[in-house]
C-alpha cells in the first residue's frame, strides 16, 4: 500500500489523499486541455461502474468515466502507432479504455463520449485521449439504453 | 492569418518539425499530409471542438447519485468488459499500403516525427 502523502482540495470530493505513485501522466493533456497532465483515478460507486478521472493540475476539473464496453459491447478504440508510442504500450493487455460521461439534469439522458476515449497504460501509468475520426462511435452515446439492454439480457 | 498558395505535392514547414504537404486536390476537397512530433496532437477542427465540448460538459456534470442510478437498471455485472478488450492496435497491412496517411483510415491522421 502506497503512503498517501499528497493532498488535494477538490470542489467535488473535498480533500482527497493520494500517493505520488497513484498519479497518471497525460503527456499531451486532454483534447483542448493540453495543460492537464496529472490525474488520479477515483472509484465512485461500489459496483465499480463509474470512476472519476480527477485532475491534479486543476482541482476543479474531473471527468466521470465508464468502461465503454458497458455502453457498446462491440466497442473498439483503434489506436495508431504514435499513440501506442506515447503510451509506452508494449502489450495491449496493459491498456484500459475509458469513456467520459456527461450527466444532465435528467439522469436518464446520460451519455458517454465513445468518440474521444481515454486510453491508459496501467503499467506505465500514462494516459492519452484518443480521437477516433470517421468512427461509428458517437460523442454522445446514450448510456441508459445500454443499462436497460443489459437488464433485458439478464432476464432473457 | 497567413495565407499561402501551394500546388500539389508542395510543402509548408511550421517551425522545424511540423510539415504539411498537399497530397491531393479535388473539386471540393483538399487532402493534406501532416508530419508532426508525437507531442503535437493533430485533429480535424470540428472533431476537436466536439471532444473539447464533451470534456468540459463531463467535467461540469454533477455526480450521479447511486440512488438515481439504481432506478435505471445498472448493468448486471461491472465485469462486463473483463476479458474483452476495448482497444485495437493499428492493422499492419492496411497501414503499409498507404503509409498511414490516408485520412479515411478510421482515426485522426497523425504521424510521429521519427
Amino acid at each position: 500500500m502506497r503512503k498517501k502523502t499528497e493532498r488535494l482540495k477538490t470542489p467535488r470530493f473535498g480533500e482527497i489523499a493520494f500517493a505520488p505513485g497513484d498519479l497518471y501522466t497525460f503527456p499531451n493533456g486532454l483534447v483542448g486541455l493540453g495543460a492537464l497532465h496529472r490525474f488520479v483515478l477515483l472509484d465512485l460507486d461500489e459496483a465499480g461502474i463509474f470512476h472519476c478521472l480527477q485532475s491534479v493540475d486543476d482541482p476543479a476539473f474531473a471527468l466521470i468515466v465508464i468502461d465503454p464496453l458497458i455502453v457498446r459491447p462491440d466497442y473498439r478504440a483503434k489506436v495508431d502507432d504514435a499513440t501506442i508510442a506515447t503510451l509506452e504500450l508494449t502489450d495491449l493487455a496493459d491498456a484500459v479504455v475509458l469513456a467520459a460521461v456527461v450527466v444532465p439534469e435528467d439522469v436518464t439522458k446520460m451519455t458517454a463520449n465513445l468518440r474521444g476515449p481515454i486510453v491508459i497504460n496501467m503499467k506505465a501509468r500514462i494516459g492519452v485521449q484518443v480521437v477516433l475520426s470517421n468512427s461509428e462511435f458517437d460523442v454522445r452515446a446514450p448510456i441508459t439504453d445500454a443499462f436497460s439492454r443489459s437488464e433485458e439480457e439478464l432476464h432473457a | 492569418m497567413l495565407v499561402l498558395t501551394r500546388k500539389l505535392n508542395e510543402r509548408i514547414m511550421i517551425g522545424d518539425d511540423i510539415e504539411i504537404v498537399v497530397v491531393n486536390v479535388g473539386e471540393e476537397k483538399v487532402q493534406l499530409g501532416i508530419s508532426a512530433p508525437r507531442s503535437i496532437p493533430v485533429h480535424r477542427r470540428e472533431v476537436y471542438d466536439e471532444i473539447l465540448r464533451e470534456n468540459l460538459a463531463a467535467s461540469r456534470s454533477r455526480l450521479p447519485s447511486i440512488d438515481s442510478l439504481c432506478g435505471l437498471g445498472l448493468p448486471p455485472s461491472p465485469e462486463a468488459g473483463r476479458g474483452r478488450r476495448a482497444i485495437e492496435g493499428p492493422s499492419r497491412g492496411a497501414r503499409a499500403a498507404h503509409d498511414g496517411r490516408d485520412p479515411g483510415e478510421g482515426r485522426e491522421k497523425r504521424r510521429g516525427a521519427r
